[in-house]
């Protein structure tokens, strides 16, 4: 099914043969080139959408790799999300910037993978998450980035996406209710109520949270 | 002399988060392919889905409910005339076993 619900096998072939007649509209910006690229998604041309798959990946996957260092689930993870736009592609609307939107799917795709797999402390191993970086980049940022994850692994899957995009993201409570699409009622409760756990977790590890 | 805390030393958060933040070293990944594959699977359930559909909008249709309506009307209609001819014919029955039974 396309994202204009039209069956898609039969558009989709159609769609891939290039049109001679056709000219692309000059970009002006990124957001014109995103809505032109969208048009043409929406209407079954795979083209486009790995375009806009090009686009916005190395952002999607930065993002997702504060949930998930390993480099399958990552990939599993970034196709989900993109996957999911395609779906998703007729709920966007142009007056938002595409890359938000597309980043709010991921987010939500990481609370997905956190919750399907409640990782337990021990199955985040040492250095088996790092092992898809060269050795010179497994440096001081990329072990703190480690151990955090590996803390916040010891909570519950919805504190960890949370403080993941809190701490890790760089977000606001407000932009990661925005996200999960929670109430801001609901994610401040949820913030106060991680915090908490995050506080006694980090005690016992010798951590001040300040 | 100084007597040595006994206090484990307290490593910053905010400071670890800071520096994990830094970390800009993603795995070069490319799903463009993937992703394709994953939309062609989801096509191929289209008639399956499509026919299901179909199905749901017959069964939304004013026509097909009306029609259902009728048919159910016809069949109480036809089953209470076949539940009033079966009362008579048991009773008829039991008359026909009294006068034999004399």
């Amino acid at each position: 099914m396309l994202p204009d619900g039209s069956p898609c096998i039969w558009r989709a072939l159609v769609s891939s043969v290039p049109d001679p007649l056709s000219k692309e509209p000059p970009f002006t910006a990124s957001g014109d080139e995103d809505l032109v690229l969208v048009l043409r998604a929406r209407s079954g041309d795979l083209d486009a959408f790995d375009a806009l798959i090009m686009k916005h990946q190395p952002a999607i996957a930065a993002m997702l790799h504060r949930f998930a260092p390993g480099h399958s689930d990552l990939e599993d993870l970034v196709q989900d999300t993109f996957v999911k736009a395609w779906t998703a592609l007729g709920q966007w609307q142009p007056e938002r910037p595409f890359n938000h939107w597309l980043k709010r799917i991921a987010a939500r795709t990481g609370l997905e993978y956190y919750r399907k797999r409640r990782t337990s402390p021990l199955a985040l191993s040492s250095d088996s998450d790092l092992e898809h970086l060269p050795a010179s980049t497994t440096d001081a940022a990329s072990r703190s980035l480690h151990d955090v994850q590996e803390l916040l692994a010891q909570l519950p899957p919805d504190d960890r996406a949370l403080l993941t995009l809190i701490h890790l993201q760089g977000l606001t409570v407000a932009e990661a209710a925005e996200h999960f699409q929670w109430s801001m009622a609901n994610a401040k409760i949820r913030a106060f109520r991680a915090r908490h756990r995050l506080r006694k977790l980090l005690s016992r590890h010798g951590y001040s949270l300040d | 002399m100084a007597t040595p805390s006994i206090e484990p030393p307290h490593k910053s958060w905010s400071a670890l988060t800071a520096l994990a933040r830094e970390s800009r070293q993603t795995p070069d990944i490319d799903v463009r392919a993937s992703v394709r594959r994953a939309i062609a699977n989801r096509c191929l359930e289209v008639p399956v889905t499509g026919l299901m559909a179909d199905l749901a909008d017959l069964a939304r249709s004013g026509w097909f409910r009306g029609t259902l309506a009728g048919l159910a009307a016809v069949t109480l209609a036809v089953s209470w005339d076949i539940i009033s001819s079966s009362t008579e014919a048991l009773m008829v029955m039991d008359l026909q076993g009294s006068f034999t039974s004399f």
